[in-house]
Formats: structure tokens, C-alpha cells, sequence
């Protein structure tokens, strides 16, 4: 590798916006040394140095651990000290490091139903590790976006927007309110939970057996694989609940007292009680079809069946968002999706 | 103190000293220590973009304008008059300490 290359890939230890500044100024300073007669102008101590100093101006520049870890997980927003960080952190790599944040939580739900099983939960074969990368790369995109606007800049120009006017409670004509990925966030919980409902309904074990109680007798499908229909109960619950959790959440938190009630640039409108209902309701579909005498079947079915219906659902609030993007048309297409998340509207 | 800065270092210090009686550009910077410091101190130039870097996000440091010399691409760094401020304010603690240390010395002989 020549020389200059080794500085190149060693000044890769600065931050993106760093070199974006500076690049060409440390290789003329590395330059005019080794004009100078510095014979250890590009040696293994300088370029260590380079590398040395590139981490201390990442650790110095990051946010601190707390604030970091809400922005990664919950989506939290950040100070405007950490922004140049931010878009640093959303270029490159931000897909995978998106994806590694939350494999962890998968592996950990993963984990926990399997062991919950006692063992008989099969584990999720390769095939749904790459349905899930693929997922994750298409949710980088949104979530790029996503994170720019609730940081309160346009996510196509990057430019800083005038903060939004807050008021709670207000009406908002439907025709320009905004497309909330919600359904994205429920589709991306069905994804994960989809390949776990298509193994329990392909696992062998289950046999039909005539149950009688009194007079009454129906045919019931027995799981002899215990605790496999229940993970993915579980696992759907979870991943619903975590998802929805989370808009609901950064919802409440963008929200602040009325004190200006004069909606002349935007207006943020919290969640309202549809947010409750859709996951009150999954629990009490899942808690009463787990009752049923083909609970075994028809859990991992119902499942199964939402799970089609993810890539729709992410169709359809794309369609919306463009829609809504363009001016045109009424938003009848995203008015499913208003149910939670906070919404800036433009007026 | 310049209002972002928390402390000096070894090597903000001397790039502030030397950067006090006007402005220089990356390579003069480090060519300047060297000799302040009779050779003894080589800043490795990683170290000291970013010693520059927390200098100017402290407002110690303000790039002031940029050229290209032959082809390569320099740009010239002035101390502001906190960060000029904060080095005195640096140089009188260091002097205390200093004198401390030989009153102590004095008194141990």
C-alpha cells in the first residue's frame, strides 16, 4: 500500500464530517514533512497517531451512553450538539449498525422463547436471517428519514427547519395530515414473527383427538410439541408491543405543554386512543384464540396470515407518504396508519 | 477559560503559545513547537488536528483563511481573545504550581 493510501485508510479512525473538512489539509500537512525532510513523516508512529486521534475525536464527539443508547433503541432525540454526529452516524454504515441494534433484541426475545419451550422451539434457520437483513436495509431508509424530520430537519436537504408550535389536542384538516409509518412498525414486528408461525404450523407432533366435556364434544388438535404455539404468542405480543410501545412513546415525549396556541407552521398531535386499541386488541385475539380448541393451529395461522399482509401494509403507507409528498389527492390511503406517532404538520 | 473548553492539555497549551504571536497553518504549527521546545516536543500531526479541532469547537481557535501552495491545501489558524484569555489564565496555574514546587524543593535542602 503506498503511502498516501496508509494515511487514507489510517485517517478513516476521524469521524466522516471531520474528514469531510480536514482531509486534504492533514495530507498537505503530511506532505510539506515529508518535503521538509522528516524521514518519519508517513512511519507506523504517525499514522498510529492519526488513529489514536481519530478515536479520541469520536469518543469526544459522541453522545454520552445514556443519551446514545435512547437514541438507538427508542428513538429518542438528540441535543442539537450531538446533530453533526447524527448525520454522520445515519451515512455509511448506519444499515448495519441499525440492524445489529436490533438483532440484539431479537436474539434476547429469541433466546427467551426457546428456553421458555424447553428446547423445542426450532431456532430460526438461515433463510429468516436474510428475510430479516433485508427487512432491516429497508427500514434503514425510513428510519434515516424518520430520525431527520423528528430531529427537525428536512430529510431531503438536511436543512434545519423553524421549530414546530406545539399544541395538544387539535383538529387537523385530513387532508394534510401526514403518512405515519406505524404500519411499518407493525409490519416489521410481523416479519420477525411470520417465520416463527410458518415453523410451528409445519411442525410435526399434532394429532386430533375427541375431547367430550358433559354432553358436548368437538375434535381438538393436541400439540404434543408444548410451549411452540405459546412462543409465537409470545414472540408476536412482544414484538408488537415493543414496536408500538415506542411511537407511543417518543408520541408522549415530543408533546409539551399547550402555551402557544397559534398553529401557524406546524402542529404536533399526539397519539390518540387508536394506539391503545390496536395492541389491547392483539392481546385479547391472542389470549382468546389461545383458548380455542384449535388454539394450536389457529394462533400460528393468524400470524402467519398477518404476516402476508406486512408487505402490503408497507406498500401502503409508502403509497400514502408519496402521495401526501406530491400535494395531490385526498389521504383515505393513509388514514389506517394515524394511529399513533406524533405528526408535524405543515399548515 | 474559553466558554467551551474544560481544561488544557499539554498539547493545547502549546499550540496556543504558539499560535500567540500570530496566525500559521497546520505544518508551521507543529515546525513551531518543535522549536519552542528546543526539539523536545514532536506533536504527531493526528494529535494535533485534533487538539485544533477541540480548540475551535471551544472557540480558543478560529480557522481565518485557507490557501493552496502548490497544489497542497493550507489553512492559517489565529487565537481568539478567550482562547487567549484561557492560555494565560493556563500558563499563570502552571507558573503556581512551578513556584510551589520550588518553594518545597528550597525548603527540603
Amino acid at each position: 500500500m503506498s503511502t498516501p493510501r496508509r494515511l487514507a485508510w489510517a485517517m478513516h479512525a476521524f469521524p466522516r464530517r471531520f474528514r469531510a473538512q480536514r482531509s486534504a489539509e492533514i495530507e498537505a500537512t503530511f506532505h510539506e514533512a515529508d518535503l521538509a525532510g522528516d524521514r518519519n513523516a508517513y512511519g507506523p508512529k504517525a499514522l498510529i497517531d492519526v488513529v489514536l486521534a481519530g478515536w479520541g475525536e469520536r469518543t469526544r464527539t459522541r453522545p454520552p451512553i445514556g443519551r446514545y443508547l435512547k437514541y438507538r433503541l427508542v428513538g429518542g432525540r438528540l441535543e442539537p450538539r450531538w446533530h453533526a454526529w447524527m448525520f454522520d452516524d445515519l451515512d455509511g454504515w448506519f444499515p448495519l449498525r441499525r440492524a445489529a441494534w436490533t438483532g440484539i433484541p431479537i436474539l434476547v426475545i429469541v433466546a427467551a422463547a426457546w428456553r421458555a419451550s424447553g428446547g423445542l422451539m426450532p431456532l430460526p434457520p438461515p433463510v429468516f436471517w436474510l428475510v430479516w437483513a433485508i427487512a432491516m436495509g429497508l427500514g434503514a431508509r425510513l428510519d434515516r428519514r424518520r430520525t431527520l424530520t423528528r430531529h427537525g430537519y428536512d430529510p431531503r436537504t438536511r436543512t434545519w427547519v423553524p421549530p414546530p408550535i406545539v399544541v395538544r389536542w387539535v383538529p387537523i384538516p385530513r387532508r394534510i395530515r401526514r403518512a405515519v409509518p406505524m404500519l411499518v412498525g407493525i409490519a416489521a414486528a410481523l416479519l420477525v414473527v411470520t417465520p416463527f408461525a410458518a415453523i410451528t404450523l409445519l411442525l410435526p407432533g399434532r394429532s386430533v383427538r375427541s375431547v367430550t366435556i358433559g354432553s358436548f364434544s368437538f375434535e381438538r388438535i393436541v400439540d404434543h410439541t408444548v410451549g411452540v404455539g405459546w412462543g409465537a404468542v409470545a414472540v408476536g405480543s412482544v414484538g408488537l408491543f415493543v414496536g408500538i410501545a415506542k411511537h407511543r412513546w417518543i408520541a408522549a415525549r415530543t408533546l409539551a405543554p399547550a402555551a402557544v396556541v397559534d398553529p401557524t407552521a406546524f402542529v404536533v398531535v399526539p397519539a390518540g386512543p387508536l394506539a391503545w386499541i390496536v395492541p389491547a386488541s392483539v392481546l385479547v385475539v391472542g389470549i382468546v384464540t389461545s383458548l380455542l380448541p384449535l388454539a394450536p393451529l389457529v394462533v400460528p395461522a393468524a400470524f402467519l396470515a398477518a404476516g402476508c399482509a406486512s408487505p402490503g401494509l408497507l406498500v401502503l403507507a409508502r403509497t400514502a407518504r408519496e402521495l401526501e409528498r406530491a400535494g395531490s389527492g385526498e389521504v383515505g390511503l393513509s388514514t389506517a396508519s394515524h394511529t399513533a406517532q406524533p405528526r408535524r404538520v405543515p399548515r | 477559560m474559553a466558554p467551551g473548553l474544560k481544561s488544557l492539555g499539554d498539547v493545547d497549551t502549546s499550540i496556543m503559545a504558539v499560535l500567540a504571536d500570530g496566525d500559521l497553518h497546520g505544518y508551521a504549527i507543529l515546525a513551531e513547537v518543535r522549536e519552542l521546545s528546543d526539539g523536545r516536543v514532536r506533536l504527531g500531526t493526528g494529535t494535533m488536528y485534533g487538539s485544533l479541532e477541540r480548540l475551535q469547537d471551544g472557540g480558543a481557535v478560529l480557522a481565518v483563511a485557507e490557501d493552496v501552495v502548490d497544489g497542497r491545501t493550507r489553512r492559517y489558524y489565529r487565537l481568539t481573545d478567550s482562547g487567549r484569555a484561557a492560555l494565560v489564565a493556563e500558563l499563570e496555574r502552571r507558573q503556581q504550581l512551578v513556584n510551589a514546587a520550588r518553594n518545597r524543593l528550597a525548603g527540603a535542602t
